[in-house]
């Protein structure tokens, strides 16, 4: 999820040709609700593994675009 | 409120329950995905790099 909209997500989406779901958090509360916004409400590159009981399994921060599904697949066979 | 305001999260606390619309316009949130694991991955704008 990122601070843009649901009209700027969808074309970035269709451009990238992405299947997974990209909130729109046009308004930046859920950024700040999570604690990872920046100046101007931009949020920083961070991701959260939730586990299926809704609690936080593990927090990635620096987070490499060309890594990160990697190590995210490798991580969610640990997490319930 | 500061520059670097917000909650700071740590592994083992519940994920703060939000709802948000995604590129379809359908409405998600983290309650509704109560069963799976989630990745929520935040970035700063749409269409850059990665």
């Amino acid at each position: 999820m990122s601070k843009d909209t649901v009209e700027a997500q969808k074309k970035f989406a269709e451009k990238n040709k992405l299947t997974f779901r990209l909130l729109a958090d046009a308004d930046g509360k859920v950024i700040e609700l999570y604690g990872v916004g920046l100046a101007f409400g931009i949020a920083k590159r961070k991701s959260f593994l939730i586990d299926s009981k809704g609690k936080i399994a593990k927090i990635y921060e620096s987070v490499s675009p060309a890594k990160h599904a990697g190590e995210v697949a490798a991580d969610l066979a640990s997490v319930p | 409120m500061g520059l670097f305001s917000g909650t700071h999260l740590e592994p083992g606390a519940s994920a703060p329950a939000f709802t948000l619309l995604d590129q379809h316009g359908k409405s998600v949130s983290l309650a509704g995905l109560r069963g799976k694991r989630v990745v929520l991955y935040f970035f700063p704008k749409a269409d850059t790099a990665g």
